[in-house]
């Protein structure tokens, strides 16, 4: 069976990395020793195409550090597919910019997270990563291409939050929130709690409420949600369950493909060095656990849901990593606000 | 699930197919629930750990106060009652037959790693 392709392939091109950020749910640093090489890199961009896929977003590691990351970029758009650059925006040369301006990708994307510098390098791992950032963010902004910022966040950026909004107001950024999970390089005892979960909700709420779209666009990533009785959708776009497989596509830079990149490495499925990637893809037993979810699938909660048909158990990240199984995310808002009701009568 | 679990699996449904004015009418009038002070003292200081006054917090959860600003047509007149019922047994019948075992639809926007301003418009 021909599957429809998925609108996006997350694809981290090189586990080389110049910064150390302690939530790195790749632990990056050191490029793999097997990583796709040139020729590879450009015929998984036609193979892509292959299965229908619309778009690809460029990470790592830090995506800007492999030395071919333009021909793979050039090679993207030759092929018709939209391109977005995920990069930490740390020591990005003038030759660099260019070359990002000469690609014109469909979005380039930063990640800030701190309002201050001291908790941004501590949290990134290298000192004057902040204002290199932030010179970085700036240089977008002016040249005009598309430009999202994202906030991975924590224990110890939660507080920041109000900060890095004051900056980013009026600068036309996309601005995505995402919450750190426990992988990699980020430990249990950093992870939100789900009081602090729903203090991040709560603000994302306040500020689609507060600020119009001008002046400043923002969102709860996929792990932002879900159904809440009390506030109102965080996302772009409405939930649907986890879309692992479905809608996005993970490829690790040595070849492996997974639904999700955010998820471990058990759910590694296939290698494209050893199978076609449109075989890996179109097979039924591919992503198997969100293509077809069943209610005897679900966590009890999720099960008893009112919206579990539409929802499947939420997050597969969030969920394998704190509920140690998928479709029974506990970092759920709509469970959440169950508890906080409980705990008030 | 009862008929009346199905009417907000409906009108998510309405979301999902792009009916977003739809959606936020019906979403308000029906999904709203008063949220009583005790609850909002709950969730108050939850707000102030990100900086949000009481205000603001309550202002983002009160989704409930929108209940008293229907529309005139659908507030008053037993026609208008009649045309709610229809809608509320046609999104309840929808909702229920949500199947389990669909390919999973194609969805064009992403929310993973790809947000750009473009899709805020």
């Amino acid at each position: 069976m021909v599957r429809p392709g998925p609108g996006c392939a997350v694809w981290e091109i090189t586990l080389k990395c110049n910064l150390n950020c302690m939530h790195c749910g790749s632990a990056a640093g050191k490029a793999r020793s097997d990583e796709l090489t040139t020729d590879e890199a450009l015929q998984l961009c036609d193979d892509l195409k292959g299965i229908g896929c619309q778009g690809v977003a460029m990470m790592g590691g830090e995506p800007l550090l492999r030395k071919d990351w333009p021909s793979i970029a050039e090679r993207v758009r030759e092929v018709g597919m939209d391109l977005s650059i995920i990069t930490n925006g740390y020591k990005i040369t003038e030759s660099k910019f260019q070359r990002i301006f000469d690609v014109n990708p469909e979005l380039v994307t930063v990640s800030i997270d701190g309002g201050h510098a001291a908790i941004h390098d501590t949290i990134r791992g290298v000192p004057g990563s902040f204002k290199q950032v932030v010179a970085t963010l700036r240089r977008l902004v002016k040249s005009g291409l598309p430009t999202g910022v994202i906030t991975t966040v924590h224990k110890m950026n939660l507080g920041e939050l109000p900060t890095i909004r004051k900056f980013l107001l009026g600068t036309g950024v996309a601005w995505q929130i995402q919450m750190a999970t426990p992988y990699g390089r980020l430990t249990y005892d950093h992870v939100l709690s789900k009081e602090e979960y729903y203090s991040l909700a709560l603000f994302i709420a306040a500020t689609r409420k507060r600020y119009s779209k001008k002046e400043l666009m923002i969102a709860g990533a996929h792990d932002m949600g879900y159904f809440s009785r009390v506030l109102p959708p965080l996302q772009v776009y409405p939930w649907q369950g986890c879309q692992a497989g479905i809608s996005t596509l993970g490829i690790e830079s040595n070849g492996n493909i997974l639904g999700c990149l955010a998820l471990p490495p058990e759910y590694v499925e296939g290698n494209i060095r050893e199978r076609p990637l449109k075989e890996i893809w179109n097979d039924d037993a591919f992503s198997s656990y969100t293509r077809r979810v069943r209610r005897t699938d679900l966590g009890s909660e999720c099960a008893s849901c009112t919206y579990s048909k539409i929802c499947k158990g939420g997050c597969s990240a969030v969920s394998h990593s704190m509920a140690g199984g998928l479709h029974r995310d506990p970092y759920c808002l709509r469970l959440i606000e169950e508890g906080l009701k409980k705990s008030n009568s | 699930m009862s008929l009346m679990d199905m009417i907000p699996v409906g009108i998510e449904l309405l979301r999902l197919s792009g009916r977003d004015g739809v959606y936020a009418i019906l979403s308000r009038v029906f999904k709203a629930q008063p949220t009583p002070l005790a609850y909002r003292r709950r969730i108050r200081p939850l707000g102030a750990s990100v900086g949000l006054s009481e205000a603001e917090v309550d202002e983002v959860i009160s989704g409930s106060s929108n209940v008293t600003v229907l529309p005139s047509w659908l507030k008053w007149g037993l026609v208008a009652f009649i045309v709610v019922v229809l809608i509320l047994s046609a999104i309840a019948v929808t909702g229920s037959y949500v199947p389990w075992y669909t390919n999973p639809t194609y969805v064009p926007g992403t929310d993973y790693a790809s947000i750009r301003p473009k899709d805020f418009l």
